[in-house]
């Protein structure tokens, strides 16, 4: 645990930011309080038809896990520019690496600080929303594979916090000015956050469920998150869901369009995991390139 | 008491960017220890260069430097950088964890409360001449074996000037630390300090004792016709009004005392001399022993 | 405890000053044998001059014989200067001169160029 002990370097680190530090602790608390209230509301509401007494609770847990996705971006431009870009912009990076503590201990010291504050409140977080999400009986309006609840239950989030800290660590050092390097951080960031996100549900093969042309539409499991749907062709191939319907005819399709059957993509939760465990692994080689980076860069300008 | 250069560096030379001028270049110079040391010369003449240099901060283009590690040496930038968010206590338990095993709580403190500080004022809330003292505090506190000082009385009225020049005076003759600070200004420096090193267009111009280096020229007065009679001597400068030449000139041989009345320059005569000449030739006096310099 | 003044513009070398502001010391009877000089970090701390310049002064005194530098305990007087001690008759005497010099209306620089004269002839060559 002597990585955690605040002492030297890591004293002045957590001195120097404080306040800054605070707020991630304290957001998590004022979460925490905000879902006890609207669960204790949503309990205690008089049930009438036609009215969901979860609504306000999803809205809040959909808002909530938007929310977390700026997470990794913020963490990451604090690092960049409080951190890293202003001690070089300010010049004081000529006290601190004059003392008798080593330029990486003084870099290590900001990322250590900033890792351990926000994966801490990122797995916060991350149970708060479980915790908040227990009465939830649907999936309806709030899924775990939708963005926010996906990395907020999940270890993608944390994840990609720790994506931050190391982007942060090199941008600020590159970027040399405060503002700069938050905005080239948390947009890197966020991009990263955006290609993974469009990408991840290509990283399992999606299961199909088909049935018969007339039949009714297949139904994939309980809790599974579908991604596809549409007509299959007798030769095998995918048509979308409306091309019978755009030829003009209302019943039946086109016999041109050979369609035997309609099938539905879709995700089993049991993908959940794996989907996460996959992601992770490729955010923290990420995440483990840019602290390499970050070290080089300092090495090669301050023995 | 070892004379071993403190700071010793060959042909060195700093270009900040791949196609802009050098910062310094071909500098060879020794400073040796137990000294206090006067890095003087105009504005951008590569001073602030020279001390990033010896503290480690920069890494030469070309050419090598070498001083004592980190650990001891102790570098106060022009600027006094602290953090501003930081109170003066705050400040001081930094120097402690960040110099483990060597901080000096007691010389620190004595010098932040000889400055009537409060140790509970944030430093965003310090004067100029206070700053100065919290950051020396620091770079005392950490005993160091060199203490380079980049325009440290810069924004320092006289009285403090003189308070901290003492504080660091009494430092050095407590500890025996080596100090190296610049000044444009020399009348800042005259009297503390016992060697020089003028900086001039990134090259040294001048190195070594100040003793020694004054008393190597002489302020020369004669006839205007007997110009040709100073040629084995280095002349630095020379001005004719009518028919009177003046010259501040190193001898490398007896003066005809009958042709040419001398005297010896001060300091400041002597800097403004080579400052007004840039194309005067170098000169160092070799480091001699501090036993040499006694007898 | 002496305190020295040193006056950068004098044009004499620094530690010459301390040398004869110590000298001036001992011929006033302000120190005395076994008395103990300042320490070098206390002359630095109170004129924020150079450390050596007060060792190069302490060890001109010591070579004329006037001081002994005792290992860790600091430097000490050896013997004192002149046979004019502060309270002597010698000094009564001119103080008794200089109220009549200036009763007769001279000047102050008038009876220092004076006395300087007065000086030169009795003590050639003999200049610290």
């Amino acid at each position: 645990m002597s990585m955690l002990t605040l002492k030297g370097p890591r004293w002045v680190t957590v001195r120097q930011h404080r306040r800054a530090l605070w707020t991630l602790p304290a957001a998590v608390a004022v979460s925490l309080a905000v879902f006890v209230v609207l669960r204790r509301q949503a309990a205690g509401a008089t049930p009438r038809t036609g009215t969901d007494p979860f609504r306000e609770l999803r809205e809040a847990l959909g808002y909530g896990g938007l929310a977390a996705l700026l997470l990794p971006l913020l963490v990451g431009a604090f690092v960049a520019g409080p951190m890293v870009a202003r001690e070089l912009e300010s010049g004081t990076y000529r006290l601190a690496l004059t003392q008798s503590s080593t330029p990486r201990a003084w870099l290590a010291s900001k990322i250590t600080v900033a890792a351990v504050t926000a994966v801490a409140c990122a797995a916060a977080f991350g149970l708060v929303h479980r915790f908040a999400r227990l009465p939830l009986t649907t999936s309806y309006e709030y899924s775990w594979a939708d963005r926010g609840p996906y990395e907020t239950l999940g270890t993608v989030l944390p994840a990609y916090c720790l994506l931050g800290v190391a982007l942060g660590a090199v941008v600020g050092q590159l970027v040399r000015r405060t503002t700069a390097a938050m905005a080239v951080t948390g947009l890197a960031t966020g991009l990263v956050m955006a290609v993974l996100g469009a990408v991840r549900w290509s990283f399992l093969p999606a299961r199909t469920v088909t049935s018969p042309l007339g039949a009714q539409f297949p139904y994939p499991p309980r809790d599974a998150f579908t991604t596809d749907f549409g007509l299959i062709t007798s030769s095998g191939g995918r048509l979308p869901e409306w091309a019978c319907t755009r030829s003009g005819s209302l019943d039946g399709c086109p016999a041109e369009l050979n369609v035997t059957g309609q099938y539905v993509d879709y995700h089993p939760f049991t993908h959940y995991w794996p989907t996460q465990s996959i992601e992770t692994a490729v955010v923290l080689v990420l995440a483990a390139l840019a602290l390499w980076g970050a070290f080089a860069v300092l090495r090669s300008r301050h023995p | 008491m070892t004379d071993d250069p403190v700071i010793e560096a060959t042909g060195l030379g700093v270009r900040y960017s791949r196609r802009g001028g050098w910062a310094l270049r071909d500098c060879s110079f020794g400073l040796p220890a137990h000294r206090v040391c006067a890095l003087v010369g105009p504005n951008g003449a590569g001073k602030s260069t020279l001390l990033a240099l010896a503290a480690g901060l920069l890494r030469p283009t070309e050419g090598a430097i070498s001083a004592p590690p980190r650990e001891e040496t102790a570098y106060v930038g022009q600027d006094k950088p602290l953090y501003p968010q930081l109170t003066v206590d705050e400040t001081l338990r930094m120097g402690r964890e960040l110099n483990p095993g060597r901080w000096d709580a007691k010389s620190a403190a004595r010098i932040v409360q000889e400055g009537g500080l409060d140790g509970g004022a944030r430093i965003r809330s310090l004067s100029g001449g206070q700053r100065t003292r919290v950051a020396l505090a620091l770079a005392l506190g950490k005993r160091p074996r060199l203490l380079l000082l980049d325009e440290p009385m810069a924004d320092l009225d006289p009285l403090a000037r003189h308070r901290l020049m003492g504080a660091l005076m009494a430092d050095a003759a407590e500890n025996g630390t080596s100090v190296v600070m610049s000044s444009h200004i020399v009348a800042e420096l005259e009297g503390a300090c016992d060697h020089l090193l003028l900086v001039d267009g990134g090259r040294v111009r001048l190195s070594g004792p100040v003793d020694d280096v004054v008393a190597a020229h002489r302020l020369i007065s004669g006839p205007a016709t007997a110009l040709a009679d100073l040629a084995p001597h280095t002349v630095v400068e020379s001005r004719t009004t009518g028919r009177l030449l003046t010259a501040l000139a190193r001898p490398n041989g007896p003066l005809d005392t009958d042709t040419w009345q001398t005297a010896h320059p001060s300091l400041e005569e002597l800097l403004l001399a080579h400052l007004r000449s840039p194309d005067a030739p170098a000169l160092a006096v070799g480091p001699r022993s501090a036993e040499a310099v006694r007898a | 405890m002496l305190e020295y003044r040193i006056d950068r513009r004098s044009g004499m070398a620094t530690y010459l000053q301390i040398v004869h502001q110590t000298k001036q010391a001992l011929r006033l009877g302000l120190l005395e044998p076994g008395d103990k000089l300042p320490t070098a970090r206390e002359v630095v701390e109170a004129t924020a001059i150079n450390p050596n310049t007060v060792l190069k002064a302490y060890r001109e005194l010591e070579r004329e014989g006037l001081v002994e530098a005792r290992r860790g305990l600091g430097t000490f007087v050896r013997r004192s200067l002149g046979g004019a001690p502060a309270d002597s008759p010698l000094r009564e005497e001119l103080a008794d001169w200089a109220r009549r010099a200036s009763a007769a209306g001279m000047e102050r620089d008038d009876v220092a160029a004076l006395f300087t004269a007065v000086l030169d002839q009795h003590f050639k060559g003999d200049d610290t």
